[in-house]
């Protein structure tokens, strides 16, 4: 039934007397009847919940968020090679493209020579736009709040899931609208941390990520409604 | 009434909301996993609210069950990670209180077969007492793979997968534990008379090294 192989017979014996000591009655009945009350419980509320909210798999939003920084920096690239061929016609030394350099160079309170040539120009309206193309990447990443990781207290993989998830730029809670994203999520008992919400077990609930203790950082899974997480994990701080 | 489902099949009818699949699953594993909430915690009340975190993070978790492993399997590993995970929470000191179940049923069982012979039951009891008096002494992960494998007997790859760590993981746990019990448990597992041999264990209970006092010479 075990693994005996390399048992010294002092631990067989301790394996006996612990097998002597398994508890084999049933239930007792009182514990019975409150498994049976809350299980009565659980029925009604899953019965009275409204359909699930948007859930979005961890994976495939990373892949997501992947492919859209790549399909930006591919737009960013046209976007320039583009720039760089229509600006020595618009801008052939005459005043207005002097004067767009000149108004690139304000907005980014960079200094810079005042009486640049057209090259000149050009080259600072393309840096320009080159720079403009991450800000606006940072900004389709964070956008969909209304999306959030979904996460299962069981899966084997929720180390890594966690490890995503807090490297990721999902916002924490305090920078959302907690009663608008988590309707009817009681957050007292929560344990004090990063907050960051997520669909655990299929149901709203946050992550919390516990201030770091030397080279570990415990993680728990809060479930909406219940002071007591549903999983706590022991990851390498960051 | 029973269910002839099989489990699977009652946990997909709970995840497509059929209200009393769930509930008739739980109840067919319910005193197994009654029996390992109950050692793994060490009393009757911590284990009952190990034993209904369980339920309720099975009931929501349903759904993510994937089927790699049987459903008694994930029910038993949903259950002793809410018994860890609470053990863990509320720091509790087994070195400071004795398990309070020796009088539980599976003790009463025993007994009863010793019901003519009183000296022996009273020594069957105080042995489980002793037993689980240590078990309690060990780190929650050790004593949680001990009951699965040794009080329980699921076999170590089973166990590996409620516990989810590697099968080497576990071996590990029951060899270190065990080795401790046989420390604390020298005189329960080593025949009357059989002096111990070599030096005691450094983790073992300090033995009396006074000799019975015979009468005074005069």
């Amino acid at each position: 039934m075990t693994d005996p192989a390399g048992a010294t017979p002092e631990q067989d014996a301790v394996r006996r007397l612990l097998a002597q000591a398994r508890h084999d009655g049933p239930t007792p009945p009182e514990v019975v009847a409150r498994l049976d009350e809350r299980l009565a419980s659980l029925v009604s509320e899953r019965e009275s919940l409204p359909a699930p909210a948007v859930v979005v798999d961890l994976g495939a939003r990373r892949r997501r968020t992947a492919g859209i920084g790549l399909l930006a920096a591919a737009a960013v690239v046209v976007a320039g090679v583009a720039l760089g061929q229509a600006l020595p016609r618009t801008s052939g030394g005459d005043d207005a493209g002097a004067s767009s350099a000149g108004s690139d160079m304000v907005t980014s309170q960079e200094p810079g020579p005042s009486d640049g040539s057209a090259d000149t120009g050009g080259g600072d309206a393309g840096s320009g736009a080159a720079e403009q193309s991450p800000e606006s990447l940072k900004s389709a990443a964070s956008a969909p709040e209304a999306a959030y990781p979904t996460l299962s207290s069981a899966d084997t993989g929720l180390d890594a899931d966690l490890l995503d998830l807090r490297t990721s730029r999902t916002p924490g809670l305090a920078g959302l609208d907690a009663a608008r994203t988590l309707t009817g999520c009681d957050l007292q008992g929560v344990a004090p941390g990063r907050r960051v919400g997520a669909q655990v077990d299929g149901l709203s609930g946050v992550v919390v990520f516990r201030r770091p203790d030397g080279a570990t950082q415990q993680v728990e899974l809060y479930v909406c409604g219940t002071s007591r997480p549903v999983r706590t994990i022991t990851l390498p701080a960051p | 009434m029973s269910d002839d489902r099989s489990d699977q099949a009652l946990l997909q009818a709970h995840v497509d909301g059929d209200a009393d699949a769930f509930g008739v699953l739980f109840t067919r594993h319910r005193d197994r996993l009654w029996a390992v909430a109950l050692r793994t915690m060490g009393n009757p009340d911590d284990a009952a609210d190990g034993l209904q975190d369980g339920m309720i993070a099975a009931f929501r978790r349903a759904g993510s069950f994937r089927g790699e492993a049987a459903v008694t399997t994930w029910l038993h590993r949903v259950v002793v990670n809410a018994c860890l995970d609470r053990l863990r929470a509320s720091k509790i000191r087994r070195l400071e209180s004795l398990p309070d179940d020796v009088e539980d049923r599976g003790t009463l069982v025993a007994t009863a077969v010793h019901d003519d012979q009183p000296d022996a039951a009273a020594e069957d009891s105080e042995r489980r007492r002793r037993v689980l008096a240590a078990l309690a002494t060990l780190p929650a992960e050790q004593r949680a793979a001990l009951v699965l494998v040794d009080m329980e007997g699921y076999p170590v790859a089973e166990v590996a997968v409620m516990l989810g760590c590697a099968e080497g993981t576990v071996k590990s746990r029951c060899s270190r534990g065990r080795t401790k019990l046989a420390g604390l448990l020298l005189d329960l597992h080593r025949p009357s008379g059989d002096a111990p041999h070599g030096n005691p264990h450094p983790d073992g209970p300090v033995q009396p090294i006074v000799r019975p006092r015979g009468p005074p010479a005069s």
